[in-house]
């Protein structure tokens, strides 16, 4: 049972952050998008790489492009597209939007 | 493998991303051959039926894209009949019913209640929600 | 119609957004037809819980009293988040009746139990 999170709000939002950690699980999928992708520049989104099993990361490319922010990061983040955005959809059992 | 989708889009057009997200992720499904249950708007999303929308030119016009997608491939777009009352989306029955002299919501999107999304969330393999960034 | 785990999740406090309202009203029309309806209230989303709300002052629908017609609809626990009343100063003896405080633990399988997550 795995579980697609998909986040749309920035960094400035800390609650939201807090309690998305709270209920990623081994084997969990992140996709930012829209202003989440703004978590490209914050350090939040490093502490999360460097759990014991972190979640695997995804950023939908035409939102991080729109904002400004690199199309490459040192992190292990995947830049999609929409087509990608709706298999993960598929491939994860469930999704849940953080909003 | 193929799966059937509902799409739910709680923002309204240009007052949030929602609206734009939630089109590109259903044509993607589409596109891949999923098959799209319904798309149901709710909250400010409702305001994705109006078509009095008059963005300029040279700006997307979400109602324009909605509609022609639904009929493109005979979508059910179903706007919530209570959010969108309060908020002045009427079609022509409604208009009558509340004794208003003009309607806004075109055929192609229908008004139902929240039975149907609740509907929607028991066939649907994945339900997949659009709300507003921060 | 299959039931489903639905996870209702509020954010916001009521009456300064609609947020609230529509939150309650697919609670509700969810339980008509029959679904498992959590209701977890996160952050200022604990305002909503508060006791002897009187919506007349502002002529607004009476918050409290949909609230009370929730067990009605067979959704008898209010669930929310214990840290969040800490942070917001709030003390659980001024929340209404059917509430009860939850931990993080327990939010988590809130979500993982969930078919549906319905953030407002």
């Amino acid at each position: 049972m795995s579980t697609l999170h998909t986040l749309n709000q920035s960094p400035a939002n800390t609650e939201i952050w807090s309690r998305l950690c709270l209920t990623i699980e081994t084997g969990d999928s992140l996709l930012l998008f829209e202003n989440g992708v703004y978590y490209l520049s914050h350090p939040r989104l490093e502490a999360l790489t460097t759990l014991a099993t972190p979640p695997h990361l995804y950023v939908l490319a035409p939102d991080a492009r729109a904002r400004g922010l690199e199309q490459a990061s040192h992190l292990p983040v995947e830049f999609i597209d929409y087509p990608r955005f709706v298999s993960l959809s598929c491939e994860n059992d469930k999704v849940i939007a953080w909003y | 493998m193929t799966k059937l989708f509902t799409i739910v889009v709680h923002g309204g057009p240009f007052t949030s991303q929602a609206s734009y997200s939630a089109l590109q992720f259903t044509l993607a499904c589409l596109d891949a051959g999923h098959t799209v249950h319904r798309v149901f708007f709710y909250q400010d999303g409702v305001n994705n039926g109006n078509a009095l929308l008059s963005p300029p030119q040279d700006e997307m016009n979400l109602h324009s894209q909605w509609k022609a997608l639904g009929n493109t491939y005979s979508l059910d777009l179903v706007v919530c009949i209570a959010a969108a009352a309060r908020r002045g989306i009427v079609n022509t029955d409604e208009a009558q019913r509340h004794n208003k002299p003009n309607h806004n919501l075109p055929a192609g999107f229908e008004l139902a209640g929240l039975g149907q999304l609740v509907e929607a969330c028991t066939v649907s393999d994945r339900v997949i929600n659009f709300g507003t960034s921060d | 119609m299959k039931q489903q785990h639905i996870l209702i999740v509020n954010q916001h406090a009521p009456y300064g957004s609609a947020k609230a309202y529509e939150a309650l009203d697919l609670a509700l029309a969810a339980a008509t037809f029959d679904q498992h309806v959590d209701l977890l209230f996160l952050g200022a989303g604990c305002y909503q819980l508060i006791q002897a709300q009187n919506s007349n002052a502002i002529e607004a629908k009476s918050f409290s009293k949909m609230m009370a017609a929730l067990p009605v609809y067979g959704i008898d626990t209010l669930l929310y988040e214990q840290d969040s009343l800490t942070k917001l100063g709030l003390k659980a003896s001024q929340l209404a009746a059917p509430c009860k405080a939850v931990t993080h633990d327990e939010i988590a399988s809130l979500y993982q139990q969930a078919d549906h997550v319905f953030h407002f």
